[in-house]
């Protein structure tokens, strides 16, 4: 984790995306927003990046890889697994199956996708919030 | 005369003179026989001599010989007493072995009974062994019968699996794929009700209240319909769970909904149950939640909760078995209760004895909770009557 780094969004739906910035601009941050189409694309991202993001928000359901998948993938990857921290899942669902993987693969947090764009600027804000005052392995690369 | 007698004894004297000389010549004979004779009897006196001098020796032998007989008489007699002996012996034995043999006479034909007893026993362990046979024959189709159905039944459950499996995917297509796009309609109305207000009139300000509302319920019923699949697919692991706990932290859950019903759970004497507790703690929340909803508006909700454990036979249910040991539980309420007909009807899923408009729900709690009970092997009945509360009995196998 960089503070100043990038916020990652991974998800494959443009709605999502629009809601998802639109809400994150109210906000003020300064960190950049990269959106990440799906699996496949995040991965060639993730390989290649320079930097170290700030955070990484990936949803659940996504076309050829889904997002508890693509979490396993990065947890193979050594180097790019200590870069992904924190992993955070954006889902409409919210089985015991799929936090239970989830949380298995090793993210640092899941959360139902809000209807209220109020509500989604709100957990938005607490989650950057929390990880700005927290520490995390990728600050010391 | 004289002459005459003259000559008749001349005569007389010739004749004797012959008969003299006659005699003078036997007599010579005579001596010379004797003589011969008496030669003879010398040799016969030596013969004699001889002989005796053999008999001497000869009586010297059998003296001899008497003795020897005499010690072998001697001998013959110990011997033969020793032969006696050994006859008495010989004959006590014989008489002894008469016993025996009459012993073995008599255990012989004990042996024949028997063994006459054993072939009778054998002819119907013969007989036995093959109706044992015959049975083992008929088991053994009986077998490959039961193999057959066997199978039938792994087809049919291998068919179940890929059916439950279709119905798992279903499930997630309903908790994902069709909740997505609903919660994006939600998000759009919310978005424009919120950015456009001032541009919408006031019919369309309302029909986007509506949709809203039509979205939300969409939404609770998606919600509801997964949870009560979820019940079918997820662990069932039993433990041995405290009732009392349970009931308090869904007190804590619903604080605010039992203020504004002023009501009270009298939740004593509880005991414990074999459950799975994140299942029952569903199953209590909407029993309670249930009473509260329904509750009489004019007077405080109470409601009852009991348990106990009793054996099958003590229950007044005629679908138990009398020798098990059940957790009958007890939830009761003075809400406002329903037809006694609708009694088995408020169980199905999506039924509902009222409209949205007046008691919001899908319908879907008390089906949940019937599931439940059934994955605990127990039964539920509910019994009420209108306007006089309802009473919901459950009876949860105990041992």
């Amino acid at each position: 984790m960089n503070k100043n780094g990038p916020i990652l969004i991974i998800e494959d739906d443009i709605d999502d995306q629009e809601f998802l910035e639109t809400t994150y601009r109210k906000l003020n941050y300064t960190n950049e927003l990269v959106f990440l189409n799906d699996g496949e694309a995040a991965i060639q991202y993730l390989i290649q990046m320079k930097s170290i993001p700030f955070l990484i928000i990936s949803d659940l359901n996504m076309p050829k890889i889904n997002g508890i998948e693509l979490r396993a993938r990065v947890k193979e990857n050594d180097v790019i697994n200590i870069k992904c921290v924190p992993y955070i899942l954006f889902s409409t669902t919210v089985g015991k199956n799929f936090i239970d993987d989830a949380y298995h693969m090793g993210i640092q947090g899941y959360f139902k996708k809000p209807i209220d764009p109020n509500e989604l600027m709100a957990t938005l804000k607490n989650i950057i919030e929390y990880w700005k005052i927290s520490y995390s392995p990728g600050m010391y690369m | 005369m004289k002459e005459e007698k003259d000559m008749l004894k001349s005569d007389e004297l010739m004749e004797a003179n012959k008969e003299l000389a006659f005699q003078h010549v036997e007599k010579e004979k005579r001596a010379a026989e004797l003589g011969i004779a008496n030669r003879e009897l010398v040799f016969q006196n030596g013969e004699k001599e001889k002989r005796a001098e053999e008999l001497i020796i000869a009586n010297k032998e059998l003296v001899f010989q008497n003795g020897e007989k005499e010690k072998r008489a001697e001998e013959l007699r110990i011997a033969n007493k020793e032969l006696a002996f050994q006859n008495d012996e010989k004959e006590k034995r014989a008489a002894e072995l008469i016993i025996a043999n009459k012993e073995l006479v008599f255990q012989n034909e004990e042996k024949e009974k028997r063994a006459e007893e054993l072939r009778i026993a054998n002819k119907e362990l013969a007989f036995q062994n093959d109706e044992k046979e015959k049975r083992a024959a008929e088991l053994i189709i009986a077998n490959k019968e039961l193999a057959f159905q066997n199978e039938e039944k792994e087809k049919r459950a291998a068919e179940l699996i890929i059916a439950n499996k279709e119905l798992l995917a279903f499930t997630y297509i309903s908790s994902h794929d069709l909740q997505e796009p609903l919660r994006k309609i939600q998000t759009f109305v919310t978005v424009i009700l919120e950015n456009e207000n001032e541009n919408l009139s006031e019919k369309g300000k309302h029909n986007f209240l509506r949709m809203q509302l039509a979205a939300g319920r969409m939404q609770q019923l998606i919600e509801d319909l997964l949870a009560f699949s979820r019940i079918s697919t997820t662990d069932h692991k039993f433990e041995k769970a405290d009732l009392g706990i349970i009931i308090e932290e869904i007190k804590a859950d619903l604080k605010d909904t039992m203020q504004d019903k002023h009501a009270i759970i009298d939740a004593i004497d509880l005991s414990p149950a074999n459950i799975i507790p994140f299942q029952f703690r569903q199953l209590m929340y909407n029993l309670i939640s249930n009473a509260l909803k329904f509750s009489r508006p004019d007077i405080p909700a109470y409601i009852i909760i009991r348990s106990k454990i009793v054996r099958g036979n003590k229950l007044n249910n005629p679908k138990l078995s009398s020798e098990k040991k059940y957790c009958h539980i007890v939830v009761k309420d003075n809400g406002i209760g329903f037809e006694p007909e609708f009694r088995e009807r408020i169980f199905e899923v999506f039924q509902k004895l009222h409209s949205k408009e007046v008691y919001a729900g899908t319908g879907i709690g008390l089906a949940i909770v019937k599931k439940i009970v059934e994955n605990h092997n127990g039964m539920i009945t509910a019994t009420s009557e209108l306007n006089k509360g309802a009473t919901f009995d459950m009876y949860i196998p105990a041992d």
